[in-house]
């Protein structure tokens, strides 16, 4: 009977799979699929309803797909009731591709949201912070143009390169974050407050939830992350 | 209503429960039980009798998750940020608390026989003292069980509890057991309050909220997460074998991702210890003399052995405290 029930669970799992691959494909290939009822099918797949965001019709014109573009980041940031502050990219594919992460990071600025964080559990991002940055900056002029000005961005990357930070705003702070920021961030804190405890310039005592706060806070620069679906795995992005 | 549901699967549930008992199950579950106050507006029922639902649902699910072979289930019952509550639903709360444990003590025999250890996770000072002590009786008298585990995390948040981890530590560091340096992941994670526990495997919210709310934190980096949207009285079968279907889907994604970590944490101990030899060495030698290889592996594996040393000692003194904070609780009821 064991043998089956394997059975039945290998089969269940190869039709998931299968069923997994199919989303995953139409998602990652939605040009290939020609005509605007495709697009708009695959679309609905992709953008989560619980965004709710309205008809863009209404709000695009139609002269110019810079302007419209342009036009419909700010119209589709103003339609949300209620915009996040701060929204955590956590990039879970084995080879990233930088154009597209740049793309998201823009696309949450042009609609107006602070603060956003990409992570990757294998810190390539941190690594090739400069290339990012960069990527960043040319979407950023390619898809805003000359209103790419407004959307001014500040690079923040903790750690070694503290002196590489690129200030030229403070409109929107993109930070980059590796698997050290992690829980490895909060153990040097709790480092850092142990060896105060050591020095006796605090005691143990001392010690609660804020102090660690406002240690962290000042390191990661990190306010609380919005997220939308419903499967997750963190993978040790920042868990505080 | 009992701690303990006893009862059998349906023709049905039992094959599908054998069907995914065919691939990975997760060893330790951890729930997020949202959607007591939604259930009670939905039925028109007062807000204590949904809570009361969900706990008669707690039951009926940790009955399901034995029958599944999960050994482990942690479940977060009250949140420190609970407490700004209105007061009458926090009353309300602490009185179903106190009796359920209570009720917990009069099925010691029950729980004997099924082996089930409770442990209660959270800053206990913050609740009354009455039910403080009536906790501290259950959790010491199944202390020993070690069939299945429960874990109420109650007065909990996860900063509050990695918080009191950085504070357990800088005790250590007060009392000269273990130095600065001493502290890495591994040890932090031992000082949480669920150092008895492996990881979860999955996590589960229910009601549709796509959050953690400060639960587990630490604990779940490498966790499968899932958010129904189902109300937890309304909670199925069903509910939870689609839970697990989406782990086994993920599983090896997660054993990879765990075993990644496991590789790094294990380079980053050693990069730790070989900088303190170093510095050691620097203070014994001074500028002049080099060290050869040979001394400075000698100098490295003694290092790790009295840093392991010294975390193992500072572990049993903190698991001491602790535990003399659970007897000395039970004691005046003892006496009495």
């Amino acid at each position: 009977m064991a043998l089956v029930y394997e059975f039945v669970w290998r089969l269940l799992h190869a039709l998931l799979q299968l069923h997994r691959t199919l989303v995953t494909w139409f998602r990652s290939h939605p040009w290939k699929w020609n005509g605007r009822l495709w697009k708009r099918a695959i679309a609905a797949l992709i953008v989560p309803l619980a965004l709710g965001f309205p008809n863009h019709k209404k709000c695009v014109p139609t002269t110019g797909k810079r302007v419209g573009r342009r036009l419909r980041f700010g119209a589709d940031g103003k339609a949300l009731e209620r915009l996040p502050l701060h929204v955590g990219l956590l990039i879970a594919e084995e080879e990233p591709r930088y154009s597209d992460i740049a793309n998201l990071v823009v696309w949450c600025m042009a609609v107006g949201i602070s603060y956003v964080s990409v992570y990757d559990n294998q810190g390539v991002f941190r690594r090739n912070n400069s290339r990012l940055m960069e990527e960043i900056l040319r979407q950023q002029q390619e898809q805003l143009g000359a209103d790419g000005s407004k959307y001014s961005v500040e690079f923040l990357s903790n750690g070694c390169d503290k002196q590489d930070h690129q200030v030229l705003s403070c409109q929107a702070v993109v930070n980059v974050l590796s698997p050290d920021d992690g829980r490895q961030g909060i153990v040097e804190a709790a480092q850092k407050l142990c060896r105060s405890v050591e020095q006796r310039e605090r005691t143990a005592k001392d010690i609660d939830v804020t102090v660690l706060d406002s240690l962290l806070r000042g390191e990661l620069s990190l306010h609380t992350h919005t997220h939308t679906h419903t499967t997750f795995i963190i993978f040790v992005l920042p868990c505080w | 209503m009992s701690w303990i549901r006893e009862g059998e699967l349906n023709l049905l549930e039992r094959i599908s429960a054998n069907i995914l008992k065919a691939g990975p199950i997760p060893r330790h579950v951890a729930i997020i039980m949202d959607g007591n106050r939604r259930y009670a507006r939905k039925r028109h029922v007062e807000r204590q009798e949904g809570h009361s639902q969900g706990f008669e649902k707690l039951a009926e699910t940790l009955r399901w998750c034995l029958q599944l072979d999960i050994h482990e289930v942690t479940v977060y019952a009250f949140s420190i940020e609970n407490f700004k509550r209105s007061k009458e639903e926090v009353d309300g709360l602490m009185e179903l608390a106190k009796q359920k444990f209570a009720r917990l003590l009069e099925e010691q025999e029950n729980l004997e026989k099924h082996g089930v250890c409770i442990r209660v996770l959270g800053d206990l000072t913050l609740l009354p003292l009455d039910l403080q002590e009536v906790i501290a009786k259950a959790v010491v008298s199944t202390r020993t069980h070690n069939k299945c585990f429960l874990n109420v995390c109650f007065a909990y948040t996860s900063r509050h509890e990695i918080a009191s981890a950085v504070r357990e530590m800088a005790w250590g560091v007060e009392q000269g057991l273990i130095r600065p340096s001493d502290v890495s992941e591994a040890l932090l994670s031992q000082c949480l309050y669920s150092s008895h526990s492996p990881n979860p495997d999955l996590l589960i919210r229910t009601s549709g909220e796509v959050r953690l709310s400060d639960f587990l934190l630490w604990q779940t980096s490498y966790s499968c997460l899932v958010f129904q949207s189902v109300l937890w009285p309304e909670y199925s079968f069903w509910n939870l074998c689609e839970a697990i279907l989406q782990y086994q889907l993920n599983h090896r994604s997660l054993q990879k991702a765990r075993e990644h970590h496991r590789e790094s944490q294990a380079v980053l101990q050693l990069e730790a210890d070989r900088s303190c030899v170093a510095e050691l060495l620097q203070q014994h030698h001074g500028n002049g003399t080099p060290t050869d290889a040979q001394s400075r592996q000698e100098a490295l594996r003694s290092y790790t052995a009295s840093r392991e040393e010294r975390v193992h000692h500072f572990l049993g003194a903190l698991q001491h405290k602790r535990d003399t904070f659970f007897s000395d609780l039970c004691s005046p009821a003892v006496v009495a």
